[in-house]
């Protein structure tokens, strides 16, 4: 038997239980609008922890994270730095969301900032943002699902079959299952990840250079200019201190704003459980560290990858690990890609229903489910068509991505925390900062400071929607306290607790 | 601790750790060594940073907790035990 055939075995058993867990879980949920979008609000803080940490860490995590200590250096650390930053607040956001949809019924984000805000053109621009984001995501997951089975089965999976082989499997739990499906996998994905990062990055390290503290003296001797931020570009040319700086920001802004991400606050059981699953999230992004190190294992490797992000897989193969190793990897890369890519396919279709249409047309429960099925389908098929011919422009359009989805952050703040913001400044805001982004995206010499066109964009947005709110009329009292009085969890408002 | 304490230990460790991970906040920890677990000093810094977050929302967590329960407003579900 060669190597490729048990590494397909593991990744196939892997596929296969990711299925059974998927569908099972699916069955257990009412079969209305909150059933498939948020699984009847039931999540306990188990599931809820490892379905923000699955969802959060995609791809990326196995194959750009090392990708980067490889070839980047400590410019890496960033994305260690802005987990934290980003998430810690959602202690606050996330409870109150989380109530808010309780006694509203809210299932997106766009329905609580509409709810604060009430216009359609603003769920429509939400919708359309969240959209526009998802599908180059979904497409580098796709992606990298394609790049795993084809490097770990020496090209005997290629690119293609294999992410249509993954994704196939996670179009369908996500039709038959919904947000149980994407939750109860999540769960499952979401520990492989933990375990394969953690065993691979301590082994490897230890295999090469007989530890991390002598692999570390080694590279210091021979290239630290990798040890010293702000690292270094892709290109090899030092980074800049602008950009390291401010790419923890916009990452830190963006990151709890993520529709996706963020919609999870919905799905938890109750308030408690979801503050508790923010309090332990620093403890999965750790798995970071060990992914790092891997990254960092591969600069003095006497073979070098066809690409940076390859990193990881390469070594494994050029160490000799056993096959099975090897098929472990290939399912927590997968898992990681798998545990973020469901979750946006299904966040796609439930936004673009529930914020894009359902505003405009009567629809029933049936419907709603239906059409977002019908999407779910629609979405994964082009996603995967422009993944399989469109692969170039990828990490381009997921920068783009950030930068958009970092304008959320004002509506979001602002509908739960400033009694004094205006529906149409709201409105304005969002679309100023959008085009900032977009702009400074197109004219990327005209940054100042080499800072991030996020957090243009968002200094932008806030300008904008502090000065449009002052000159328009107030929203009455009443309508505000239910957001804002509604208080973090020791707030004074309590009007709205003690229901479900 | 009280709820508003630990809420403003939160906010602190939040504005500490944008300064300690970004320019000119980083620059100080910004070498190689002493080694830390056989890693830089700069990358156990940054990761520190987020182990440290535990501790801080964990204290919160307590305090709102226990608040929570003086007040006897119970949450309506109790949430599965991590075991």
């Amino acid at each position: 038997m060669e190597r490729w055939h048990i590494v397909s075995g593991v990744v196939f058993a892997y596929l296969v239980l990711t299925l059974v867990i998927g569908i099972v879980s699916g069955r257990r949920v009412t079969h209305d609008v909150t059933g498939y979008v948020a699984a009847d609000r039931q999540f306990g803080l188990l599931p809820l922890y490892f379905i923000i940490g699955g969802t959060v860490f995609s791809a990326f995590a196995f194959l750009g994270a090392p990708g980067w200590a490889y070839s980047r250096g400590v410019a890496a650390l960033y994305i260690l730095g802005y987990g934290v930053l980003g998430m810690a607040p959602w202690y606050f956001i996330g409870a109150r969301a989380s109530r808010l949809g309780r006694s509203r019924g809210y299932v997106t984000q766009a329905q609580l900032v509409t709810g604060r805000f009430p216009a359609r053109s603003l769920s429509v621009l939400l919708a359309l943002i969240s959209v526009a984001a998802f599908v180059p995501y979904i497409m580098l997951q796709m992606s990298g699902a394609g790049i795993v089975f084809a490097t770990v089965t020496d090209g005997h999976v290629p690119f293609w079959l294999g992410a249509a082989l993954s994704y196939g499997v996670v179009v369908l739990y996500v039709l038959v299952g919904g947000a149980a499906a994407v939750g109860w996998t999540n769960v499952f994905q979401g520990v492989i990840m933990m375990v394969v990062a953690w065993g691979v990055g301590l082994y490897i390290p230890g295999l090469l250079y007989g530890g991390v503290g002598p692999m570390f003296e080694q590279i210091n001797a021979a290239r630290p200019e990798l040890l010293a931020l702000p690292g270094l570009r892709a290109d090899g040319t030092p980074w800049s201190w602008g950009g390291y700086s401010t790419a923890i920001l916009s990452s830190a802004i963006g990151i709890a704003m993520w529709p996706h991400i963020f919609m999870k606050a919905f799905t938890a059981r109750d308030e408690r459980t979801l503050r508790l699953s923010v309090v332990l999230y620093p403890t999965f992004q750790l798995f970071l560290v060990p992914l790092l190190l891997v990254g960092f294992a591969g600069v003095l490797f006497g073979t070098r990858p066809d690409n940076p992000d390859h990193i990881l897989p390469h070594l494994l193969l050029q160490t000799g690990m056993p096959a099975l190793a090897i098929g472990l990897f290939c399912a927590g890369a997968l898992a990681a890609s798998m545990s973020t890519g469901d979750g946006l396919l299904h966040a796609a279709a439930s936004i673009a229903i529930e914020d894009g249409i359902a505003p405009f047309v009567k629809l029933n429960e049936q419907r709603q489910r239906m059409l977002m099925q019908v999407l779910v389908l629609s979405v994964g098929a082009a996603a995967y068509y422009l993944a399989i011919i469109a692969r170039p422009n990828l990490v381009w359009l997921l920068l783009t991505a950030y930068g958009l989805i970092d304008q959320i952050a004002p509506p979001v703040y602002a509908a739960l925390y400033w009694r004094r913001a205006t529906t149409a400044a709201v409105v304005s805001g969002l679309i100023a900062g959008s085009a900032t982004c977009i702009f400074f995206l197109w004219k990327p010499g005209l940054r100042p400071f080499d800072m991030h066109e996020g957090v243009l964009g968002v200094i932008v947005n806030v300008a904008v929607l502090v000065a449009v709110s002052l000159r328009t009329k107030p929203q009455p009292d009443p309508h505000i306290a239910s957001f804002v009085g509604a208080g973090s969890p020791q707030g004074p408002g309590e009007a709205v607790r003690g229901e479900a | 601790m009280s709820v508003k304490a630990a809420r403003g230990l939160v906010v602190l460790y939040l504005a500490a750790l944008a300064i300690a991970l970004t320019f000119p906040g980083v620059l100080p920890f910004n070498r190689v060594y002493p080694f830390v677990l056989g890693m830089p000093f700069v990358i156990f810094w940054s990761a520190a940073w987020v182990a440290l977050g535990v501790v801080a929302l964990g204290l919160l967590e307590r305090a709102v907790a226990r608040e929570e329960r003086e007040a006897g407003r119970r949450p309506v579900n109790r949430p599965t035990p991590m075991t």
